[in-house]
Parts: structure tokens; C-alpha cells; sequence
């Protein structure tokens, strides 16, 4: 990556962003990201839905599904100029998909919005039970290496992880359970400083026994919002990956932190990706917080 | 000698770090100085059967130690003083397939036929890698050398059929495979990208072992057993690929693997033939076989070499002991159990049934709690609370704790209790023998239930055994939990560690056990609602006044036939996962309709101290299939109106009831 800027504002006009030749979006579930469809809407006609089936594989875009091998239709339409990217509705491989096309493109401009919610759902693992616990959520999902991005796990080839976690303390439980990659050799980076002053404490708390249990030693902070400080997060890590071992990245914090993550994939290929693919859960957020641009140039 | 302060904190951390790894998968590939070999281990037949094995058992009861002991990383660890000549001939070969790199060898524009070759081709080239690293290993063991010799000498030039890179020494032709490895992963990675490899068909290992066997006189008979681990996660179709191979194993290459319950997603092979139990495989479920051997013993043991290897030395084990098959016979030794068993129990102890009543009577707020029972018992029954002392008495605590219960029981008034406490008095046959047999437990959980205090019912060496159920994480980690909050050090001494302390460990790491589900798979958030809404039913249960049912932990189905494909899936998972034990229905007093006995589904006990319920198996409620539907997947609202159904029903105080539990309830 050559360069990577970063705009923030209080509202989406305060961004200054120009006409773009094309938006794509994802499914919106909570008001940010209604108000970015909204916002996208209105920076260019073409408007485009893209969403990713970690079941079959595939990503859809304008309705028509394709292998997620096959980039050539994102690539031809980031051919055509300016592509405005919301990362607040699309998914961590949506995005992921979006920075490769771009890439592949050698397009000179992509702009990636992303909106803060204004207030969260804060589900500390408290001891009361409460209804909530009692509520059928959405299937859990298995962690699967994203395409693109995979490498092997075995005995014999160390593999370290750098796992981005935010409040759900049962992804990163999911995670280590399911990889068996020993606790030593796993780093989590925390979002801190955290959208609003606080909300780390959630992260911290809903995580700390599972760092406990699994002798995860190693624990890095990167700006919850910043997306530069996660892919240098990521580096530092990489810089200690010698001979034939492994690194795992494990986006599943904050939105900047799997772009962060995405760029970094972007810039190295030897790295692996996986992803859990969670269903988005109505509500869980609420408001329309800071209004962030970033501007990444390959 | 008085510990320093800075020694206590070592050994703490050293303990805190031997118990921590209780998973295998935090230990590295050779375990030999971490397996206790169990009693049952040479009847498993792993390493020297033609037959395949199949392994089935639920996470943590040392399916993946086992194979690991059984892999060449541990018959020859450099740990190992003295490897058998016969350890050369038969040769453990792991492979724990990466889940996450399985998952995307799938669809994606390739073929499927074309992806059943491609894992067939990362099967051979793993394995292949693996043989040759087992041929280093050999080498580099003890009594290795006259096979070093030999291996040195191995050239592997008649595999150059396959491509001019597999020639030359082991070294060589390890290398060119791992590099076909790489080759593999970068083109899974960018199927489109990158150019498709050549890929290697199984003859190659059949190859490749003919060339070990014809070039080494020593190596003559050797034979390789592929364990593959974890097999539940594979793709169908990969499942297929190994099920072939199980199909038609046959010494020197053989193929077994190790799996949760139901962990079979076909038994089809990539022909049209299946496998089957006997005639191409022997199942070996390794919870049975635990709970059948001296679980208690075996897990002493192993909860011994853990403090051994936190640095304890004065323990009436002996290390080497532990992991050598042929000092089996010895570990069954009366004086050797017994001093083991006494030595563990001396560290966790237990209160007995008396010791608990005792505890009741002697602490006030518990005790006050009891004659509160037995005041709001007389007045609801009989109008006045008076006469609610009488029915407590210091030289009868077990009858006394059980009097709350006896009180609501129709049929029975004070004055006929008072008579049975008397005959009691004065060691007469009374019937409060078999009222405290029934109720003892139940009214003892009842009394603590209300507050924050953790029954030490839950507490002991033995107590743990039967809450971990086989499984050796769930065992090791009560233990650990205790000995993290509560181990003294006395010189070189282990002091006993209290039963509070045990107790509310046992109820923390139920809780962590708990919360632990939603890691199951992808049901695994399902399971963990469902969970929550059966151990809150088993809970109301506990609270009953009468103590009718007391004990309540597991339930049967009634109208089981209208069961449909999906709950029958989900009622799997939860078994394959081990949230529920699946058993034969128990005291079947009539035969149904002609029909065999139901099947049971016990809850499992290690979540018992978290919802403050027995965790012996006792009283089963049956539950009508619409109410299985609705703790299964009915929403908030109607599992709510259940469970207060419920607590109507058998005049459960919500208020008066564990907090953490029922709150949302009342709200």
C-alpha cells in the first residue's frame, strides 16, 4: 500500500466526497446503516448491493452470483472510476473483496465510509441471567478461511494468531476452540481508545477469562477506529513470523480493524485470513456516531 | 521451613501454569511425558491391529492424548530412555486435519470430482511428509542407531515415476514434498490464480513405504497407522476419502480415527460400498471405557503428574510408572489405589452427608434459614408456625434438615414426625431411614439455594469425579480452580483445601463450562438457550416444597414418535457435544403400549453446581413433547410462561429462589 488517508466528521457531508461513478453497499440492520445507503444514494446512481455466502462460497453482486475466485466483475467495475465503498453494511470479506478488485483494477481512487454507532448494546457477561439469555440467537457460525487468504494448520508448522476482538467474548472462544492454536502463540489486539470512552471495558470483560484460561500471554491496542493502526499492529506480529511458520489473522473487532486487517492481506499474500461470517442481529446497535472516510492507495 | 513468600508465588504460578494446560492441544506433538496410560490401553489394540479403529468419545476425555501417545513424536521422544524393538515395527502417524483450510476445498468453480482427487493428493503428500519425519525420528531415538544406519542409506530414486523431484535420501524427497505442500496451500488459496498441481495418487505412499521396507533390513515389517483426529469436521466427501481408506486398510498402511458422537456424516466411501461396524472396523467409545475402568484411580493419577510436573515431588506416585504399559498390573495393586485415592482425597475433601447436616445446625444464618422453612411449612399445612423447634435437633441433623420437606408431605402432621425423630433418638428402625435417603440432598440444595453461598455438597474429590463424568478436562479443571484459589503449602506438604473453596471453584467452573457451549458448532448458541431453559426447569424442580421428586436432572419424551427430523438433529448435536447423555429409560414400570423403553437424556452433571441441582442421577421428569418444543425453540414469551407454568405448578416462590437464575422471571 502506498499511502492511507483518514477523514472524520459529524456528519457525511463534512467528508467531501464528490460524485462517484459507482456505490456498493451491503444490507443495512441499525440506523447507521440506513443512513449510509442513504448517504451512498445520493453520491451516485449506481448503487450496488454486493453480499458474500460463506456456505457456498460465493459473492452476489447486482443479483447475479459469482465464485469468490472470480473477481473480474468487481475488477471491471472499479475500472470505471471513483467506487465508494460502506463498509458500515458491507461484511469483513465484502470489504476484503472490494480492496482486492480495486487493487486488481490499478484504479487510482476507492473510498471506504464507515459510520460509529452512536450507542451499543452493551452485553457484559453479567451473572444475573437475564431474557436475552434465554432468547434463540442467530446459529453460531464456524470459523472458515477466507479464499484468497489460506493457509495451513498443521502440527508440525507453527502457526501464530492475531485475533482483532471486540465485545463478543464467545468469537474468540470460538476461535481458539476450533483452530487449536496453543494460547502462547496467540496476540489479541484490543480496540483502545474505543469509539466512546468506556466501551473497552465491555471488551475487556467479556474476554478476560478466556485469555486466562488459555494462557493467552500477548496483548496489542490499536484505535478501535483506526484502521492504520491495526494493519501496523498486524506488521509488528508479521515481522516475527520466520521460516515456515504462519500468521492467522482473526478479524473480529471493530469494522476499521478488519479493514485494517483487509489491507494487510491486500499487501501480503502469505498471510491467512479466517472468518466466522456472523448474522447481523437487529438492533444490536443504535444511532449515527462520527462519520469516517479512509482512503487507502495501492 | 516456613515457604517465603516469593517461593509460594512460584509454585503458584508453576501450578497455575501445569493446570492451565489441560488441553492437548497446548502441549506439543510429544506427550510421552504427559500421558498416564490408562488400564484398558493394551485391549484398544491401536498401534498393532490390522483393523481399523474407530474412536469415539465427547471433547476432553483424552481422545487426542491418546492418539498423540500412539505417534511417533512420542514413541520416540528423546524423553524416552528405553524404546522396545517392537515400537520400530508398528509406526503412529497423527494428522488433525486444519478445519478452517478443509472448509474451502469446496465448490468455488472446481468440480467436485476434481476436489475429491486434490484431498486425496494433500492426504498422500501429508502423510508422505509425516513417514519421512517418523523415519528422523527413529533415527534420533534411543536405540535408534542401527536403523539411523540403514535410513541414511535409503535412496527413493523408483519414485521418480511420479517426477523427477522425488529421488535421492529421505532428506531430498522430504523436501520436494513439502514444497508440493506449499504448492498445494497456494493453490487452495487462488484456485483461479494459480496453476492446478500435479497430483499424487495413493499408490505413492504404497510406493514410498515398499522402498523403507525393501531398503531396510530392520525395517522389514514396518508398518504405518494413520490416526486422523477430529474427523467430525471434514466435508462429506472428504469424510468419503477416509472412509475408503478405512475401507480398505490393511497392514503396512492402516487408518483409524477419532471422533465426537455421531460425528459421521456419511459412512459411504467414493465407491458405492459403506462402512461398517465389525466387518471394516472396531468401535472404541473411550468415555465407557473410562467410566468402565477405575476412572477414580486414573484420574488420581493424572491430577498427580500434574502436580509432580508443577514441581511436587513427596506424591506416592511414580512418574515413569504411569506411562509404562508394563507396569499396568502394578497400578492395580490394593495398597497402591488405596494410597493414591486417600492422598487426593486428603487435598479435596468431602463433607459426608452427617458432616453436612452438621454444618447447617452450626452456622446461624444457614440454620435459621432451616427453621424459617419449617415455620412457613407448619403455617401453610396447619395454620400456626409453632412447634417449628421441636422438629430441629442438634443429636439428629440429617432428620432435622429433611423435616421442611416431610411437613408439606400430605399424609404426614407434626406430631407423626415427632414420633419418627423419636424412634430415631433412641436407635430404633424409624422411617426417616428412608425419608433421608430419598431427601437428604434435595432439601440440603434447597436451603442454600436463596443465598450466594455454594453447598459444599459440590465439593470433594469424589464429588468432582462424578460431576466431570469421564471427562478429564472437566475433572482437571475443578481441580485446578480449587487448587488456584485454595492450595496451601506447607514445606513439601499439600495442605487440604477447604470445601467452601472447592465448592464455589466447582460452581465457577460450571458456570465457564456453561458459557463454553456457545462454542459448540454452529447449533452452539441453540444449545446454549436450551441449556439454560432445561437447567431452569431442573431448578424449579429443586426448589418443590415437598421434595416430591427430589434430585431432578434428566428427562424423557413423552409422545416421542412426533418428534421431527430437526429436533431429532438437535437432540444429536447435544449428545455429540456431550450437553446431554443419552440412556436407556430407567425404572419402566409398564411397558407403553407394547413399546421398548424410551430413551433418558441426562443433563450434563459438570453444569449441575451452576443451577444448584444434583448431580447424581436420580428423578427424570417427562416432558410432553409440546413443552420439549417449546424449551427446543420456543421464543422468550412462551418459555417464560412455561417455566412460571411451572413454578405454579409445584409452589416454587420465584422470589424466594436463586437470584442469578429466575430474576428475568419476575421482572
Amino acid at each position: 500500500m502506498q499511502s492511507f488517508r483518514s477523514i472524520y466528521a459529524s456528519c457525511g457531508d463534512d467528508l467531501n466526497i464528490q460524485h462517484c461513478a459507482f456505490c456498493i453497499v451491503g444490507e443495512s440492520s441499525d440506523d447507521r446503516g440506513d443512513a449510509a445507503i442513504s448517504f451512498c444514494g445520493q453520491k451516485s446512481n449506481e448503487l450496488y448491493v454486493l453480499t458474500y455466502n460463506a456456505f457456498d462460497l460465493q459473492y452476489t453482486l447486482k443479483g447475479i452470483a459469482y465464485e469468490v475466485d472470480n473477481l473480474e466483475p468487481l475488477t471491471e467495475l472499479f475500472k470505471i472510476g471513483f467506487g465508494l465503498c460502506d463498509t458500515t453494511t458491507l461484511g469483513f470479506v465484502e470489504t476484503l473483496l472490494c480492496l482486492r478488485a480495486f487493487k486488481e483494477a490499478k484504479s487510482p481512487k476507492i473510498g471506504l465510509l464507515y459510520i460509529e454507532p452512536e450507542n451499543y448494546a452493551h452485553e457484559r457477561t453479567a451473572g444475573v441471567l437475564h431474557k436475552r439469555d434465554f432468547s434463540l440467537t442467530d446459529r453460531s457460525q464456524v470459523f472458515g478461511a477466507v479464499p484468497g487468504s489460506v493457509i495451513m494448520v498443521t502440527g508440525a508448522r507453527r502457526c501464530k494468531a492475531a485475533a482483532f476482538v471486540g465485545y463478543e467474548g464467545d468469537r474468540l472462544q470460538q476461535f481458539l476452540e476450533q483452530n487449536n492454536i496453543p494460547g502462547k502463540l496467540c496476540t489479541v489486539i484490543y480496540g483502545v481508545p474505543a469509539f466512546n470512552s468506556g466501551w473497552e471495558s465491555n471488551a475487556f470483560a467479556n474476554t478476560v477469562q478466556e485469555l486466562h484460561e488459555r494462557g493467552v500471554n500477548s496483548v496489542l491496542f490499536a484505535g478501535a477506529t483506526n484502521p492504520m493502526a491495526a494493519y501496523d499492529s498486524i506488521k509488528r506480529l508479521y515481522q516475527g513470523v520466520h521460516g515456515d511458520e504462519g500468521l492467522l489473522i482473526v478479524p473480529i473487532g471493530t469494522k476499521p480493524h478488519g479493514i485494517g486487517a483487509a489491507l494487510f492481506a491486500c499487501d501480503h499474500e502469505t498471510v491467512g485470513l479466517v472468518y466466522d461470517h456472523p448474522q447481523k442481529k437487529k438492533g444490536r446497535t443504535g444511532g449515527v456516531g462520527t462519520w469516517n472516510l479512509y482512503l487507502p492507495v495501492f | 521451613m516456613v515457604p517465603t513468600s516469593e517461593a509460594i508465588i512460584m509454585t503458584s504460578n508453576k501450578l497455575s501454569a501445569a493446570f492451565t494446560q489441560n488441553r492437548t492441544e497446548e502441549l506439543s506433538l510429544d506427550v510421552w511425558n504427559d500421558f498416564v496410560a490408562p488400564q484398558f490401553l493394551p485391549d484398544l489394540d491401536l498401534l498393532s491391529a490390522t483393523k481399523p479403529r474407530i474412536v469415539v468419545g465427547g471433547r476432553g476425555c483424552g481422545k487426542t492424548m491418546l492418539l498423540r501417545y500412539y505417534s511417533f513424536e512420542s514413541q520416540f521422544s528423546k524423553r524416552r530412555q528405553n524404546v522396545p524393538p517392537e515400537a520400530f515395527k508398528d509406526i503412529g502417524l497423527y494428522w488433525r486435519i486444519d478445519t478452517q483450510f478443509a472448509k474451502v476445498m469446496y465448490s468455488r468453480g472446481v468440480a467436485d470430482t476434481e476436489w475429491i482427487i486434490a484431498f486425496e493428493h494433500f492426504l498422500v503428500v501429508y502423510l508422505a511428509i509425516e513417514m519421512l519425519r517418523a523415519l528422523d525420528a527413529i533415527s534420533q531415538a534411543n536405540g535408534g542407531d542401527q536403523y539411523r544406519r540403514q535410513i541414511d542409506k535409503l535412496t527413493f530414486n523408483s519414485l521418480n515415476a511420479y517426477g523427477p523431484l522425488y529421488v535421492g535420501c529421505a532428506a531430498a524427497l522430504k523436501e520436494a514434498l513439502q514444497k508440493d505442500l506449499k504448492a498445494f496451500e497456494l493453490w487452495v488459496s487462488n484456485v483461479k490464480k494459480v496453476q492446478e498441481p500435479i497430483f499424487l495418487p495413493k499408490a505413492f505412499l504404497d510406493n514410498l513405504i515398499e522402498v523403507i521396507r525393501s531398503g531396510c533390513d530392520e525395517l522389514r515389517e514396518l508398518s504405518f497407522h494413520v490416526f486422523v483426529d477430529e474427523f467430525e469436521n471434514l466435508l462429506p466427501y472428504q469424510q468419503e476419502v477416509v472412509n475408503t481408506r478405512i475401507k480398505h486398510s490393511q497392514k503396512p498402511l492402516v487408518f483409524s480415527i477419532a471422533m465426537k458422537r455421531r460425528g459421521f456424516t456419511t459412512q459411504k466411501t467414493v465407491g458405492e460400498e459403506s462402512i461398517t461396524e465389525i466387518n471394516d472396523y472396531r468401535l472404541v467409545d473411550l468415555e465407557d471405557e473410562l467410566l468402565e475402568s477405575d476412572f477414580d484411580l486414573f484420574a488420581a493419577e493424572i491430577l498427580l503428574l500434574n502436580l509432580w510436573k508443577a514441581g511436587f515431588k513427596n506424591l506416592p506416585i511414580h512418574v515413569e510408572s504411569l506411562r509404562d504399559i508394563s507396569c499396568l498390573n502394578e497400578r492395580k495393586d490394593k495398597d497402591y489405589r488405596s494410597n493414591i485415592l486417600t492422598f487426593v482425597k486428603t487435598i479435596f475433601p468431602s463433607l459426608s452427608e452427617l458432616d453436612l447436616a452438621e454444618s447447617i445446625l452450626k452456622e446461624p444464618s444457614l440454620r435459621n434459614a432451616l427453621r424459617k422453612k419449617i415455620e412457613r411449612a407448619l403455617k401453610e399445612r396447619f395454620g400456626t408456625s409453632e412447634g417449628a423447634d421441636e422438629l430441629i435437633d442438634d443429636d439428629l441433623p440429617k432428620e432435622s434438615i429433611i423435616c421442611p420437606a416431610l411437613v408439606y408431605r400430605r399424609g404426614l402432621n407434626p406430631r407423626m414426625i415427632k414420633e419418627e425423630l423419636q424412634r430415631s433418638k433412641l436407635g430404633q428402625p424409624s422411617k426417616f431411614d428412608n425419608w433421608v435417603h430419598n431427601n437428604f440432598i434435595g432439601c440440603v440444595l434447597q436451603i442454600y439455594e436463596p443465598y450466594q453461598k455454594v453447598c459444599p455438597f459440590y465439593a470433594g474429590f469424589s464429588t468432582f469425579i462424578q460431576l466431570a463424568k469421564g471427562n478429564l478436562r472437566h475433572l482437571l479443571e475443578l481441580c485446578s480452580k480449587s487448587i488456584g484459589s485454595g492450595l496451601e503449602i506447607s514445606g513439601d506438604e499439600l495442605r487440604p483445601i477447604s470445601v467452601e473453596i472447592q465448592a464455589k471453584a466447582a460452581r465457577q467452573a460450571s458456570a465457564a463450562f456453561l458459557q463454553e457451549v456457545r462454542s459448540f458448532g454452529t447449533h452452539g448458541n441453540r444449545l446454549h438457550a436450551f441449556v439454560l431453559r432445561l437447567g431452569s426447569l431442573f431448578a424449579l424442580s429443586q426448589g418443590r416444597n415437598g421434595q416430591i421428586q427430589p434430585e431432578v436432572n434428566h428427562f424423557s419424551i413423552t409422545g416421542k414418535s412426533q418428534l421431527t427430523e430437526e429436533h431429532n438433529k438437535f437432540l444429536g448435536e447435544a449428545v455429540k457435544w456431550t450437553v446431554l447423555f443419552e440412556d436407556q429409560e430407567t425404572k419402566v414400570s409398564r411397558v407403553r403400549d407394547g413399546k421398548q423403553a424410551n430413551l433418558e437424556y441426562v443433563l450434563n452433571p459438570i453444569y449441575a453446581p451452576y443451577f444448584n441441582i444434583s448431580y447424581r442421577k436420580r428423578r427424570r421428569i417427562e416432558l410432553p413433547i409440546e413443552e420439549f418444543q417449546c424449551l427446543f425453540e420456543g421464543d422468550y414469551t412462551s418459555v417464560s410462561e412455561l417455566l412460571k407454568k411451572y413454578s405454579k405448578k409445584w409452589k416454587v416462590d420465584l422470589e424466594e429462589s436463586n437470584p442469578t437464575l429466575f430474576t428475568h422471571l419476575i421482572d
